[in-house]
């Protein structure tokens, strides 16, 4: 990280500011504070601006995702089919709430909008996984099997 | 470079009329083709695993065969849907087609032979093909027959990594001849003529907003497509992207060239990685094609279009906050005037677009004006897609002609012998409103919405029935507002904050019992349609004015929901958790112990082969004990 940090352009354009920070956030897969305070210095955008605009999107995360990253689907269509019973689920089987990683670094947690499998909601995707029309039953031996890992 | 454009130009112009099936029902074909309708949401439901099967089935069995990947069709509750042709009989398309069916399925159809029926979705005859015995036509299924296909005609049959497979259905020789015959004024008076009317919610007339543009005189402007749709319950545009890039592409050609803007942007949001991926693909080949670029086709003209991936805002789909977003800002809506039409992205004369208006666009230029103003009506022309979700027993993209009622689009997505009946319908995301069944005559065209206080928005249209709770949904739909206000006026911020504490108050339990918190949920009510009128008549930007819309739908076509929260504190459909209570059936307890050992809070007390107690203040309404209990002792209230 700290190679590719050091390997930025030597100007930013501030048009360039969310592209660079969304490459960053794809290799790494959160927005690390040294790259901010970096990008700070090559744009001449103070930091506090940077993470200002970088905040005020969805796709930015601050937090270094655990090993297991769950996404859980937060659209209307998985709303209506019972997703609140997931999360309270989740928080009681995991302890983590929406944008947040678990101590041990073993489980992350995001509610993300529509992931456009609306009829086959509730969605829910670990790593790329996908489950769907999740039921409580099955989320808690998704979580017990990789809890035994 | 240039040879290839001339080349690209002349096939282009070759091709005349509107082909009706393209090269879908090749007939002289000589080994099986087997084509995979793979979009998001067939991959999530696990398409790509049936794919690899398939390929290892041909693998072993040596055969020869032709896959294609091809593109959800809209019936997504089919999903994933596996099309097969063999030499010189009829394409059959087969449901649900998950990783350990398709052998079986293989087996048989390779033979000739019909699979199990509940696996046949059904099939396209062709005259020179030999249909398959008492397999229903796909196209006079419920389900398609009484849509109106345009922007959705070829999804399906299109291989949205080919622009040779568009080509085949004429794609690109509407904007072949445009640029070559036409002067920016004439597209623009095509586009006046055909009425056509955006489709990002707001109805504006298409037309009119190009030709301002271009009597705008700037030596730079630019055209952009505004594909962000942050709408929950909208997925109509992913679909276009991921079916067809290249009707968006076409599109996105002809507007710029109205507007005389050499730049274009489409604007994806970043959560979209397969349309994305897809759309840079489709984009690549037109500018190898010589279609996109410099001097297209010898004409003078230059058009380049690049892609920004969104980072995901719902307040972004305004188009003004869009174009700080693309400025490289925090996505927020400036005051209107100046509009982007006369000063948009970097100060230039801008036009944005919704998707969906855009992907009209070929269709007006290649089936001609007077055909396009056949469907719909009065003032609204065309179809218009919805994103079908909820409690239908279809769901995915439905396209309707405008002025159909709620009452035909219900008669699409929903069997006639559901046992559920329809208690409403969410129309237009966070911006909309709910409809009641007594209104469901209701006709979705322009002035019809807008008249009931509704808005089409990106078009998610979600049916609720009686285990959804209203006053749930509009919490979810404030909630999100409340989270998705950029913060800049007033009105919205503070505006959806107090909405949000209002509906989470009157969906819990009072805490103390003491008597100011009955008269706190009491006073929300009047309080709710206060602030909705003041936030619909002082907000900045479309988010916050038509944010309450939903609050005040509710409120007049379900008060009675809403009054049975506040006064009996139930939730009649047993959404709102807070407002159950959990409790023990003394005549079914055995005093197994069970709820007590499960409970996370230890709210239940009892010793063992005696009857339980819940505590009410310890519990937390997680339902564990009554799922945990055998002998359906634990009675929910
Ligand atoms: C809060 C808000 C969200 C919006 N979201 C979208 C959107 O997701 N997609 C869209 O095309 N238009 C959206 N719009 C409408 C755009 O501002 C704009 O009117 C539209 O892109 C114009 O295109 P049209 O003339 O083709 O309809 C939104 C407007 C508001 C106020
Ligand atoms: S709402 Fe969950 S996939 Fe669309």
């Amino acid at each position: 990280m700290e190679e590719y940090i050091n390997s930025l352009k030597k100007n930013i354009d501030k048009r360039d500011l969310l592209l660079a920070l969304q490459d960053f956030q794809n290799k790494f897969g959160y927005v690390d504070q040294a790259f901010i305070e970096q990008l700070s210095l090559k744009t001449g955008i103070p930091s506090g601006k940077i993470y200002s605009i970088a905040s005020f999107y969805n796709q930015f995360r601050f937090i270094r995702p655990g090993k297991y990253h769950i996404k859980l689907c937060s659209g209307a269509a998985c709303h209506v089919n019972a997703k609140e019973n997931l999360v309270a689920e989740l928080y009681k089987l995991i302890g983590i709430k929406d944008r947040e990683s678990s101590p041990d670094g073993k489980y992350s947690l995001e509610f993300i909008p529509c992931m456009g499998a609306c009829a086959l909601g509730p969605v829910m995707s670990i790593n790329n996984n996908y489950y769907t029309q999740l039921k409580i039953k099955d989320l808690k031996k998704i979580i017990h099997d990789l809890d035994e890992i | 470079m240039k040879a290839t454009r001339d080349i690209t130009y002349k096939k282009l112009l070759q091709k005349d009329q509107y082909s009706e099936s393209g090269g879908m029902y090749k007939a002289g074909i000589k080994v099986p083709h087997i084509y995979a309708e793979r979009s998001t949401c067939s991959i999530i439901a696990g398409i790509d695993l049936t794919i690899h099967y398939l390929k290892q089935y041909f693998e072993e069995s040596g055969d020869e065969y032709v896959y294609a990947e091809t593109a959800c069709k809209g019936f997504c509750s089919n999903d994933p849907v596996i099309s097969i042709q063999l030499p010189g009989r009829a394409m059959i398309s087969f449901r649900n087609v998950f990783y350990n069916k398709i052998s079986s399925i293989l087996d048989s159809i390779l033979n000739n032979i019909l699979p199990d029926k509940s696996m046949i979705i059904g099939q396209y005859s062709h005259p020179e093909l030999t249909s398959w015995p008492d397999v229903p036509e796909i196209t006079q299924l419920n389900f398609y027959k009484n849509q109106t296909r345009k922007l959705f005609k070829y999804a399906g049959f299109i291989q949205p990594l080919s622009i040779e497979s568009y080509m085949e259905y004429n794609g690109y020789s509407a904007f072949a001849k445009t640029i070559t015959s036409k002067t920016h004024s004439e597209v623009c008076g095509i586009v006046e003529q055909s009425g056509l009317r955006g489709r990002g919610g707001g109805g504006f007339y298409t037309g009119e907003k190009w030709r301002k543009a271009l009597e705008k005189n700037s030596d730079k402007k630019y055209f952009i497509c505004n594909a962000d749709e942050s709408d929950p319950g909208s997925f109509s545009g992913r679909m276009l992207l991921e079916s067809n890039p290249h009707l968006l592409i076409e599109g996105v050609l002809i507007g710029a060239y109205a507007i005389n803007a050499s730049d274009a942007i489409i604007y994806v949001r970043s959560t979209y990685t397969l349309a994305i991926s897809r759309l840079e693909n489709a984009l690549q080949q037109a500018l190898s094609a010589g279609i996109t670029g410099e001097d297209i086709f010898g004409s003078g003209i230059n058009i380049r279009i690049s892609v920004f991936a969104g980072p995901g805002a719902y307040v972004c789909g305004e188009e003004t906050a869009l174009i700080s977003s693309i400025e490289g800002s925090r996505g927020m809506p400036k005051t209107k005037p100046p509009y982007p039409s006369e000063s948009g992205l970097f100060g230039f004369p801008t036009v944005v677009n919704n998707i969906e208006t855009i992907c009209n666009i070929p269709v007006i230029f290649s089936e001609g004006v007077e055909k396009f103003k056949a469907t719909g009506r009065e003032d609204s022309f065309g179809t218009k897609l919805y994103s079908v979700s909820g409690r239908a027993d279809y769901s995915g993209i439905v396209e309707l002609e405008m002025g159909r009622t709620v009452k035909n689009l219900l008669g699409i997505v929903r069997q006639e012998d559901n046992p559920y009946p329809v208690k409403a319908v969410h129309i237009g995301g966070p911006s909309g409103g709910f409809i009641k069944p007594d209104d469901f005559g209701l006709r979705l065209d322009f002035s019809a919405v807008f008249n009931n206080n509704l808005w089409f928005g990106s078009g998610s249209f979600i049916v609720l029935d009686e285990t959804n709770c209203i006053v749930d949904i509009t919490k979810y739909y404030i909630d999100f507002i409340n989270k998705e206000s950029c913060g800049k006026c007033i009105p919205c911020r503070e505006g959806s904050q107090r909405l949000l504490e209002i509906l989470t108050r009157i969906t819990e339990k009072p805490r103390t019992g003491q008597k100011f918190e009955s008269l706190l949920r009491f006073k929300g009510v009047t309080q709710l349609e206060e602030i909705s009128a003041i936030m619909k008549e002082t907000s900045l930007c479309g988010l916050g004015q038509n944010a309450p819309n939903t609050v005040l739908s509710g409120l007049k076509f379900f008060r009675q929901e809403y009054e049975e929260h506040i006064y009996e504190k139930k939730c009649a459909a047993f959404v709102c958790r807070n407002l159950k209570e959990y409790s023990v059936n003394v005549d079914n307890c055995v005093g197994c112990g069970i709820c007590a050992k499960r409970c996370p809070a230890d709210a239940i007390i009892g010793s063992a082969r005696n009857t339980h107690f819940v505590i009410q203040e310890r519990c937390i309404k997680c339902g564990t004990c009554f799922n945990a209990c055998k002998f359906d002792a634990i009675i929910v209230t």
